[in-house]
């Protein structure tokens, strides 16, 4: 099954470009389709994003006329290639199942990527960020059945994603500097190393600009708090990811890399895929990836005067990023990770900070007021009696984050007591 | 670690004190320069002391100092350095530095000499002491960031090098202005 995009041939260029009736594909059924199809559509929007503003950025940095003329052709394309793919999101689902699946992306896909680290380090800086976004899912699907939604959350995700807290959203608040990782280099880290990186910078930003969109959308208060507090965390995850890749690539190093990730997503993509018309788009971008990767390695050739391989001395794809259930790895990483948190690019336990530490006066701060994501939990035990869980392997795995008799969760009075 | 000033020194025993640090730092600059900046054995040791160094030299600096700008460049101190540890201790997890042995857990001789004069100094050189030792500190530890960014061979501590470098450089201009030159 593997494949090399260096040596397959792609679509030229100027054969790529398509009509608006080409882009305007036919949205998948929302109440059919396999929630791991809506992720992989939610995941390539995040990267061809991801490919357009770092091609815009090297246009905005770069004075040369020919690299200025390549990036705009290929950027076009990129363009294409991101309608037809969120073009296939229905305009049947509203912004809140759409954030539901926003974050079984996060979840799934961190998980897998946690799971296929080969750096121990880095795969630390997975598992924390992975326990955040989990609880998000949770705090959102609480969301989703206060607005008044026809579908619960499990609707949207199936049964291949438990919805249960995370580390709460509320300690998830750090000082910036907090949010800095150590960074891997271009000559010393894992190939899967770097795919692995620029994946989650990818849809972390995808989401934190998704929720800085649409966060203020709803008209109830509540649901706007909520967006506003989780998409601030987004900012964090974005800080914290790109803080791992290598600060030193040249442009033409970094649109090499770009391209070549895109290759293996779309291939992925494509062998993963369930649905036939879907599987179709995957494999006609993975033919124009093709070309962009290669035509990207002639520009580094010409411009860098460096041969790509030095980069990428292997570029045969072999391993598949697979959505797939992660239930077992997530109970075992809530136990035993729940109470971490960072201090600069180390992870410690909340309880091991020194007491003038930085964390309590951002706490403090941030959270003065209480916050939005103990409260969407607040108002849907109150309206319903307990909140929205869906846990399909038993109890949760920390007794603090499970459902009291008042349904409140074991945290929360703690927390309420802290603030008065 | 032990913040209780020693007691004073006396005129003597001071101004060896001093010439030690002054011929410390030297040594310590030419090592960086040469050895210690290439050999990523003698880099990691020396660039972990340094840190140490760093930390425990301005926790000293915070009961003893007269000045309130000194006290503020040593709380910098202090967390600048915090923060290159914990940089440093995350690159050494990676497996790209898993070849390059383990940190030293404590200050060497020459740096527990610092240490050990800047709670002996009188109260009313301490200021002094402290910017002087952290000119030549500095100083040695830019040589040291620079050489090996530049010469040495583990491609992860050669990034660590690159990112608190600039770093360095903004302390030693902190001293530098704080001292008056």
């Amino acid at each position: 099954m593997a494949f090399d995009p260096m040596s397959e041939r792609g679509i030229p260029l100027e054969r790529q470009l398509r009509s608006w009736s080409e882009l305007n594909v036919q949205p998948y059924a929302t109440e059919a389709v396999h929630p791991y199809t809506r992720t992989r559509a939610i995941l390539m929007n995040g990267i061809e994003v991801e490919a357009i503003m770092n091609s815009h950025q090297a246009a905005r940095h770069n004075s040369d006329v020919g690299l200025k003329q390549k990036l705009a052709m290929v950027r076009r394309i990129e363009q294409q290639k991101q309608k037809a793919v969120n073009w296939l999101i229905p305009g049947q689902e509203s912004n809140i199942a759409v954030t539901i699946g926003y974050e079984q992306v996060a979840v799934d896909l961190t998980a897998w990527v946690a799971r296929n680290e080969p750096d121990p380090y880095l795969k630390q800086v997975y598992d924390f960020g992975l326990l955040e976004d989990f609880d998000h899912l949770y705090r959102y699907a609480n969301l989703m059945d206060l607005m008044g939604e026809s579908r619960k959350a499990a609707d949207i995700t199936g049964d291949l994603t438990e919805i249960i807290p995370g580390r709460p959203t509320i300690f998830e608040h750090r000082h910036p500097h907090d949010d800095l990782r150590r960074p891997m280099t271009k000559v010393g880290a894992d190939r899967q190393s770097v795919l692995n990186g620029l994946t989650l910078v990818a849809a972390e930003q995808q989401t934190m600009n998704y929720y800085m969109t649409v966060g203020n959308r709803p008209t109830e208060p509540l649901a706007r708090a909520l967006y506003l507090e989780i998409a601030q965390i987004e900012e964090q995850h974005v800080s914290h990811y790109e803080s791992i890749l290598d600060p030193t690539l040249t442009w033409m190093e970094n649109w090499v890399l770009h391209e070549f990730h895109e290759c293996w997503l779309y291939w992925s993509c494509m062998v993963e895929e369930v649905d036939p018309k879907v599987r179709a788009i995957w494999e006609l971008h993975l033919n124009m990836e093709i070309e962009h990767f290669q035509t990207a390695c002639e520009m580094m050739k010409a411009i860098d005067r460096k041969d790509p391989r030095e980069l990428l001395p292997d570029t045969r794809l072999e391993t598949p990023m697979v959505f797939e259930p992660n239930k077992a790895y997530l109970r075992k990483l809530v136990a035993e990770q729940v109470d971490l948190t960072a201090w600069d690019s180390e992870f410690v336990p909340v309880a091991t900070l020194p007491e003038e530490h930085r964390y309590f006066d951002y706490q403090a701060r941030v959270n003065a007021d209480g916050s939005p994501t103990e409260d969407v939990i607040r108002r849907h035990v109150q309206e319903f009696g307990e909140d929205y869980r869906f846990e399909t392997d038993g109890p949760h795995p920390v007794e603090a984050l499970r459902q009291g008799e008042s349904g409140e969760l074991g945290y929360a009075s703690a927390v309420r007591q802290a603030a008065h | 670690m032990n913040t209780q000033p020693h007691e004073e020194e006396g005129g003597l025993k001071g101004a060896m004190n001093k010439m030690g640090d002054a011929v410390g730092g030297m040594v310590g600059k030419a090592a960086a320069s040469t050895a210690g900046g290439h050999s990523t054995p003698q880099f990691l040791n020396n660039a972990v002391i340094g840190n140490m160094y760093e930390i425990e030299a301005a926790q000293v600096a915070l009961e003893r100092c007269q000045s309130e700008e000194i006290r503020g460049f040593a709380r910098k101190m202090i967390e600048d350095h915090t923060t290159a540890g914990h940089q440093m201790k995350s690159a050494l997890r990676m497996h790209e530095a898993k070849d390059v042995g383990d940190p030293p857990m404590e200050l060497d001789d020459r740096r527990r000499g610092m240490v050990d004069h800047l709670q002996e100094a009188k109260a009313e050189d301490f200021d002094k002491r402290y910017l002087d030792q952290q000119l030549a500190a500095h100083d040695e530890t830019a040589t040291l960031l620079r050489t090996y960014m530049e010469n040495g061979d583990n491609p992860q501590l050669r990034s660590w090098a690159m990112g608190s470098l600039p770093v360095v450089e903004r302390h030693l201009e902190m001293a530098r202005r704080l001292k008056g030159h």
